[in-house]
């Protein structure tokens, strides 16, 4: 029987909590355990009630539509943006980072050119640096690359 | 309480305050203009910035955005047919039909009137029923406070759309997450797994920002609605302001349908977790009920229009009551407001309206006043407003990205927050894609390190049996499984009720 996505999810839940719940044992103090403990016994209750009402409904995973597949795959793009966007921070900073994350964003999505995009990601970046840098004084992370070469810009 | 009431409104006479309140009334108003992100999404974004910041300056800015993107939100529903905000739905109905007979504007004067003389009503209610809810929160103690923060979870558990499991599954996983790091009673830190970035446990902001600001952005491009077409953006009469008028008159016309939908609204903000996109639909079907011609509802009947509105505007001060007398949030949008309490160091719970009373007058007042000045630019320039609608999603997306990740950074500075951010959202999206419930699992990490505390301070000073220390104490604790299994006990009385009426037929 192959499970639907749902009965995965919450047996991914379950197993989660379980290894959080056998943590507990590393603690001897009732006052440090109770309550995690109290979340972990409910969760593993209430979802073990859960999982035995989706097997007997003997719920199985129906082959997925082509428009769902599709927007299933938008999804997974927009999270890309969102994983790729911290790895360019964490590497180049947030203004590099937010450079280049505009750049790519709006030069992928074909809506403009890339001297457009560049412009646009040139524009958006300043107003990002105006705002949080220069007025707002806020002390942004400058980036590995950054700090390995010891360069020192106005973040 | 009246000494707080009048230093409360006194705020109001400062310049200063009131162009800051303007400022937040216009972001509010553009917010709920777009449709995508709402007034929630507002306050998420502004919660890494008020760490540390005059409560009294910060929370009259955040209840501004969750008043006054409602009103917003109706304009781009009557004339576009898209609902800005969730709750603006109902007023499509009936709002869109309007415009498509060139009434638009009409309705348009019918709903921003509406708004703000409900939400005017809503708060005169509101600070009515302080002086009766006082008395009562003056006996909570430990245990008390304790079983009301259950009552709570319980509460914003089981209004989850679908299944009741997964919304107390969710609050389960928000409690356990809160325990995550030094734990204040013994100091001992718990599932740190030898992370020192996990000794301070889950930022509340990364937590906020993660499960519902991030996956609302990448479902704006995920789920892309086609452009809206440029005829629609210049709806017939659109400048005709005669018609905004008439709109007015109507709401006098009916003024009686009008109070009733907004105590419907009230009541049903003041009920927790129930208010949200409830309140709306019960306006609107009162409005039908009551109609001379509920055969034109839906063909546009502005009846529908102030039905629909005025319970939706209706709702907020009750909901904002219910957050600061109880500390249960009504609506997703107070939930944010729980945690912008907390991040400005007023612990949520039943204490607040007690312990700030000033600050608990002036939130509520704010209400009124931001509507009113939301009404002014409604007024003035709603309808031109619509241009903001045309903004493409993809700029959206590109912007507000940056701004939410600088958001976090600029919270503690930690560069790990952006990646423990992105897995946050990556996990809110897939709970709630298979009906997990962000809200209850937030309100759970939210109200856990309170539960907890009031939790050993009860066992210290009362012992196990606390929850049965006070007739208070009882109720509560009957209330619980009362909440969790309402529906089910509403069902085996209509059933019982039709089998009773079926017997002597058959």
């Amino acid at each position: 029987m192959k499970l639907k996505s749902d009965t995965w999810v919450l047996i991914a839940i379950l197993a989660v909590t379980l290894f959080f719940g056998l943590q507990l044992f590393a603690y001897d103090s009732l006052k440090t355990t109770l309550v995690p403990a109290v979340a972990c016994g409910l969760i593993l209750v209430l979802g073990a009630v859960q999982l035995r009402g989706e097997l007997i409904a003997g719920a199985t995973a129906q082959a997925g539509d082509a428009a769902a597949k599709q927007t299933n795959t938008r999804y997974f793009v927009g999270f890309c943006w969102l994983v790729g966007y911290a790895i360019a921070v964490y590497l180049i900073g947030f203004m590099g980072g937010t450079f280049l994350f505009l750049l790519l964003f709006f030069g992928l999505s074909g809506k403009h050119t890339w001297l457009k995009s560049g412009l646009i990601a040139a524009l958006g970046t300043a107003v990002f640096w105006l705002s949080f840098v220069y007025w707002l004084q806020t002390d942004l992370w400058s980036g590995i690359v950054v700090r390995w070469l010891n360069l020192s810009f106005p973040m | 309480m009246i000494d707080s009431f009048f230093q409360a409104l006194l705020h109001f006479t400062n310049p200063q305050v009131l162009l800051t309140l303007f400022a937040a009334t216009l972001i509010g108003l553009i917010l709920g203009v777009l449709p995508g992100v709402t007034g929630g999404f507002g306050i998420i974004v502004l919660l890494p910035f008020i760490l540390g910041l005059d409560p009294m300056f910060i929370l009259p800015i955040i209840i501004a955005f969750a008043a006054t993107a409602g009103p917003g939100g109706a304009i781009t529903s009557i004339l576009l047919g898209i609902p800005g905000e969730p709750s603006n739905a109902a007023a499509i109905l009936d709002g869109y039909p309007m415009t498509k007979k060139g009434e638009g504007l009409r309705a348009v004067g019918a709903a921003v009137t509406t708004c703000w003389m409900s939400n005017l009503a809503s708060v005169v209610f509101a600070l009515g029923m302080v002086p009766l809810i006082v008395p009562i929160i003056m006996q909570f103690k430990a245990p008390e406070t304790c079983l009301m923060i259950a009552v709570a979870i319980c509460f914003i558990s089981a209004v989850t759309r679908g299944s009741r499991l997964k919304g107390l599954i969710s609050a389960c996983i928000g409690l356990l997450l809160s325990t995550i790091g030094f734990q204040a009673k013994t100091g001992v830190a718990r599932f740190t797994f030898g992370s020192l970035y996990l000794y301070d446990g889950i930022g509340l902001i990364m937590m906020v920002l993660g499960c519902f600001a991030l996956p609302v952005l990448v479902e704006m491009i995920a789920e892309e609605e086609p452009p809206v077409p440029q005829e629609a953006m210049s709806p017939k009469g659109m400048h005709n302001y005669r018609e905004l008028f008439r709109g007015v008159q109507d709401v006098f016309r009916h003024f009686g349908m009008w109070l009733r939908t907004t105590i419907m609204g009230y009541i049903v903000g003041v009920i927790p977790g129930v208010g949200g996109e409830t309140s709306p639909w019960i306006g609107y079907a009162h409005a039908k009920q009551c109609s001379k011609n509920p055969e034109t509802f839906g063909e546009g009947n502005v009846e529908g229009v102030i039905g629909a509105e005025s319970a939706n505007n209706a709702k907020t001060g009750g909901d904002l009551l219910t957050t600061l007398a109880l500390g249960i949030p009504g609506s997703g949008k107070m939930v944010f407001i729980l945690a912008a309490l907390v991040l400005v160091g007023i612990q949520p719970g039943p204490w607040v309206i007690m312990r700030h009373t000033t600050l608990a007058f002036t939130m509520l007042q704010t209400v009124a006043v931001t509507s009113i000045m939301a009404a002014i630019v409604l007024y003035a320039c709603g309808p031109y407003m619509l241009k903001l609608v045309q903004a493409p999603i993809i700029y959206q997306f590109a912007f507000l990205v940056p701004l939410v990740y600088i958001s976090v950074n600029a919270g503690d500075g930690a560069i790990m927050d952006i990646f423990i951010l992105a897995l946050i959202a990556i996990v809110a999206h897939f709970l709630k894609k298979h009906g997990y419930f962000l809200s209850a699992l937030v309100m759970g990490f939210i109200l856990g390190g309170l539960f907890e505390y009031y939790l050993w301070q009860s066992l210290d000073l009362v012992g196990p049996t606390f929850f049965i220390s006070s007739p208070i104490c009882i109720a509560l604790l009957i209330s619980m499984p009362l909440i969790l299994y309402y529906e089910d006990i509403r069902d085996w009385i209509a059933r019982r009720r039709t089998k009773n009426t079926e017997l002597p037929a058959g």
